[in-house]
């Protein structure tokens, strides 16, 4: 299964794939409007909006959560 | 690139020890020293560090290990838009699996490096994801009460992680979650779906 450079994500369906595009190497998630890939500070802001909502922690906890967990991804290592 | 003898040579026994690790942080918690991990992989202490450059790093592949495993079986079954029902099942099944090496991570995790803490953290997310969908999904259809995502997902893994780490107290002789995973899944289900 193919994953998601910038987040992680699994990536299955055309739709999964940033502007519904399996040559894509990036989720639907991590792509902006135009296509282009999210910055590291975009998805960062982001991601910690998304593990806040999901699972509550503090905001400065999920930015440490979040910076640990971009570090072991292709796109930001 | 076919791989040399050398290299699997390698590659196995960085697996011995990594097993014989994960076995021993499931009997014994994460207090186990590299000197008996490395009698039981039946390695020279020194071998250790030649695949894991501190015990740190060793017990953090074993996490590793133990969420890509995990995680890998819950993007599964959530392909076909699980329901949460068939999440909750997932993830106990899975659990189940390695119950005891679970069980020492949660009770020990404040003992462990903060990065470590926070890889537990990140790698939740991949369940929080599919936890978050199925919720959406389900409150579209007006099944679920009005509480925030986070707290009904935090609300779970506090059910879970509570009968796990007393153990003693309501499976001293089983797994518990042999015996609570029917109760464990129904209860939860009726807290969080309107009646």
């Amino acid at each position: 299964m193919r994953t998601c450079i910038a987040c992680g994500m699994p990536m299955e369906k055309a739709e999964d794939f940033a502007m519904d595009d399996p040559g894509k190497d990036y989720c639907c998630h991590c792509a902006r409007e135009d296509g282009t890939m999210q910055s590291y500070e975009e998805k960062k802001q982001n991601l910690i909006r998304f593990v806040t909502r999901t699972q509550g922690l503090d905001e400065k906890a999920a930015e440490k959560v979040v910076v640990t967990m971009m570090k072991s991804l292709p796109a930001w290592r | 690139m076919k791989e040399n003898q050398r290299q699997k040579q390698k590659r196995e026994t960085r697996g011995k020890i990594l097993a014989a690790a994960m076995i021993m942080f499931a009997e014994r918690g994460f207090s186990v020293t590299t000197t008996e991990i490395a009698q039981s992989a039946g390695i020279s202490h020194g071998s250790i560090f030649v695949h894991f450059t501190t015990r740190e790093e060793l017990i953090d592949c074993a996490i590793n290990v133990f969420f890509d495993h995990l995680n890998q079986e819950i993007n599964i079954a959530a392909k076909g838009n699980a329901d949460m029902e068939d999440l909750l099942e997932v993830y106990l099944s899975i659990l189940h699996s390695s119950e005891d090496f679970y069980r020492n991570l949660i009770t020990q995790i404040s003992l462990l490096p903060d990065v470590t803490q926070e890889k537990l953290f990140a790698y939740q997310t991949t369940l929080s994801f599919h936890f978050d969908d199925a919720l959406r999904r389900e409150k579209e259809q007006g099944k679920i009460v009005a509480l925030p995502h986070h707290m009904l997902f935090n609300m779970w893994l506090s059910l879970v992680h509570y009968y796990l780490q007393n153990r003693a107290m309501f499976a001293p002789e089983d797994s518990v979650i042999d015996r609570y995973r029917d109760e464990l899944i129904s209860s939860y289900l009726m807290m969080i779906r309107k009646s």
